[in-house]
């Protein structure tokens, strides 16, 4: 008879509810845990003894651990485009911060005075005070271009330098994910799930895939082999690691290369993936664009002044400026040193003549630049417009992808994340049911009691 | 003594005695299968059981009644009381093979009696230890809900509203 089912069996019954329960409090005990997944005991009857038929209780059949590993591949697929625009955006903004335009101390108003000051000196050619007012707007211009363009070199090493972390974090996740794998494939060996391992694991993955565009492949014994670009980061147990090597061809910064044979880490995204990219591609663009500009000038207005006379009559062929572009340009010494060489005049033996400070004046208005078809300032406008074209592509995107992920974070907790709620309104659940069943079984009870009586 | 009226009473009595035991039997097959939604801590198929079970008590509590109008009926042919009368009682006033007949019943009733109530005193002690369990564990819920549990950081499990997943997005 099923009856004969022992409290032996009860106990053991009881047993593994303990351990539903104990699932429960592990559960309770990790809701801040960052990553945890929620944990379900599957509970399943014994089966039968011999030919009895009777069962032998219930036992812990499965630790299941609730994850939604769609979730996960999305999750991980936006988060290396987040941390490639990041990077880009946290660049462009620092580069946007360094024009600090509109201003009266940006590039844009410093070109606009140096060619006012030559527009004066063409009225009073013979001013000293005007001289020095042409040579102290050219050093401005100069000192503000190559501010600029320091604050660009400044803002690419830091992109370098950011590389050395990001990179020494992905050789620490990298080891951290394979003596992960290590542990799981034993602890999963004993039918023990390692969900907590797991976690600990999907956690590292989810901030690899920050740093850098990884692929990731599940196998059956528990362990997850990691790829960037092909080419294995972690393969079971063991994690390769990535060097940062110096490269003298490029301007010593950091090449990223698999350390055991010296091949370029082909990482396209993710937090490394957006420093490169900001380093070697979007960084230099801008800073050609400076430099562009600043050459333009500089032979624009040495070809002038060299044209022009000093305020003797005499002295021709000066250069104004020296350098060639933005990172050196500056006022030739000898005219700092020497007012009398500016050239103001178009003509030798004319002291008084102001037409060669006038036509310098007049390339402020000069379309030299894009092929014929830009002023300075027209140029320098596209060139902001393109960099906050830029920076809004690139902060947009990043924060668009910073909100897909927030959503995404929030269907998984929906999925994985402990509800105290739900805990507290499946154990009322169950201590209501029991409480009837109790009842029945007193009412019963009672009943047979009546009967004993009469056929006792 | 009214030899027809004892023995119509008597086949009565019998007739009620194999409903209860059918009924009886059934409570114990729903006894196993309660015990086994006990231990798997499947309320959902214990309220299913507890339905099952209602229905026949009902089906218990009509051959009650009956049972009593056939030991009233018993009662004016014998002069046994109706209340308290047992069947060995009765079976003394009736024919052998009526009486044999009447007891192999009571036997087989009391069987299933027996039966029911040793699956109900596992199945009591099975409730009473999930009762306890349970009752921990909603307490400790509680405690945590409240907000009064503190994390080795010094944080606080319960955030404001007692809910610690936010679903409102």
């Amino acid at each position: 008879m099923a009856i004969s089912i022992g409290l032996n069996s009860a106990v053991q019954s009881l047993l593994a509810h303990q351990q539903a329960m104990d699932a429960v409090t592990h559960n309770i005990a990790n809701v801040n845990t960052p990553g945890y997944s929620r944990q379900r005991i599957h509970l399943g009857a014994v089966a039968p003894a011999g030919s009895s038929g009777v069962g032998q209780g219930v036992e812990v059949l499965s630790v299941e651990r609730v994850r939604d590993l769609f979730i996960d591949f999305q999750i991980r697929s936006q988060s290396h485009s987040a941390g490639d625009y990041s990077a880009r955006a946290d660049s462009l903004s620092l580069v946007e911060l360094a024009f600090g335009e509109p201003s009266d101390n940006g590039l844009r108003a410093v070109l606009g005075q140096f060619f006012n000051a030559w527009r004066d000196l063409s009225n009073a050619p013979e001013q000293s005070a005007a001289r020095s007012a042409v040579v102290q707007a050219g050093e401005t211009l100069a000192f503000v271009a190559q501010r600029l363009a320091t604050s660009m070199s400044e803002i690419r090493a830091d992109a370098n330098t950011r590389l050395e972390a990001s990179v020494g974090e992905i050789n620490d996740l990298a080891k951290q994910v394979a003596a992960l794998n290590q542990r799981i494939i034993e602890v999963r060996a004993t039918g023990d799930p390692a969900a907590d391992l797991t976690d600990k694991r999907d956690l590292a993955l989810d901030r690899l895939s920050q740093l850098t565009d990884l692929r990731t492949i599940q196998h059956d014994d528990g362990h997850v082999d990691v790829f960037i670009g092909g080419r294995s980061l972690v393969q079971g147990v063991k994690a390769s690691e990535i060097d940062l090597v110096i490269n003298p061809l490029n301007q010593n910064f950091y090449d990223v290369q698999w350390a055991q044979d010296g091949a370029i880490v082909a990482s396209q995204s993710g937090e490394v993936g957006g420093l490169l990219h900001q380093r070697d591609t979007d960084l230099p663009a801008r800073m050609a664009d400076l430099n562009t500009l600043v050459a333009q000038v500089i032979t624009d207005v040495n070809a002038v002044h060299a044209a022009g006379f000093g305020q003797d009559g005499v002295t021709t062929g000066t250069a104004f400026f020296t350098g060639t572009d933005a990172t050196d340009i500056a006022i030739n010494a000898a005219v700092s040193g020497d007012l009398g060489l500016v050239a103001a005049a178009s003509a030798g033996g004319a002291p008084g003549d102001g037409s060669g400070a006038l036509a310098l004046a007049d390339l402020q208005r000069a379309t030299n630049l894009t092929g014929g078809s830009q002023t300075y300032e027209a140029y320098f406008n596209g060139m902001l417009t393109r960099l906050g074209v830029s920076v809004r592509d690139a902060s947009g995107t990043s924060q668009a992808q910073a909100a897909t992920i927030a959503h995404l974070d929030q269907l998984r907790a929906s999925v994985s994340g402990v509800s105290l709620d739900e805990e507290m309104v499946a154990m009322v659940q169950y201590q209501k049911g029991y409480e009837a069943a109790a009842k029945v079984i007193s009412t019963i009870d009672d009943m047979i009691e009546q009967l004993f009586a009469m056929v006792g | 003594m009214n030899r027809a009226e004892l023995t119509s009473g008597a086949a009565a009595l019998s007739d009620v005695l194999a409903g209860q035991r059918d009924l009886y039997r059934s409570l114990v097959g729903i006894a196993t299968s309660e015990q086994d939604a006990i231990v798997a801590a499947d309320v959902e198929r214990l309220t299913q059981l507890l339905e099952q079970k209602e229905n026949v008590l009902d089906h218990l509590r009509a051959l009650e009644t009956e049972r009593m109008t056939a030991l009233v009926a018993i009662e004016m042919a014998t002069g046994v009381a109706a209340e308290g009368a047992t069947i060995s009682e009765i079976a003394a006033h009736l024919p052998v093979a009526a009486a044999e007949d009447l007891q192999r019943i009571g036997r087989e009733l009391k069987a299933e009696a027996v039966a029911l109530e040793e699956a109900h005193a596992v199945n009591a002690h099975l409730l009473r230890n999930s009762r306890s369990l349970i009752d921990r564990w909603i307490n400790y819920l509680r405690t945590v809900l409240a907000g009064s549990l503190y994390t080795s950081e010094g944080d606080s499990p319960a955030v404001a509203g007692g809910r610690t997943l936010d679903r409102s997005a």
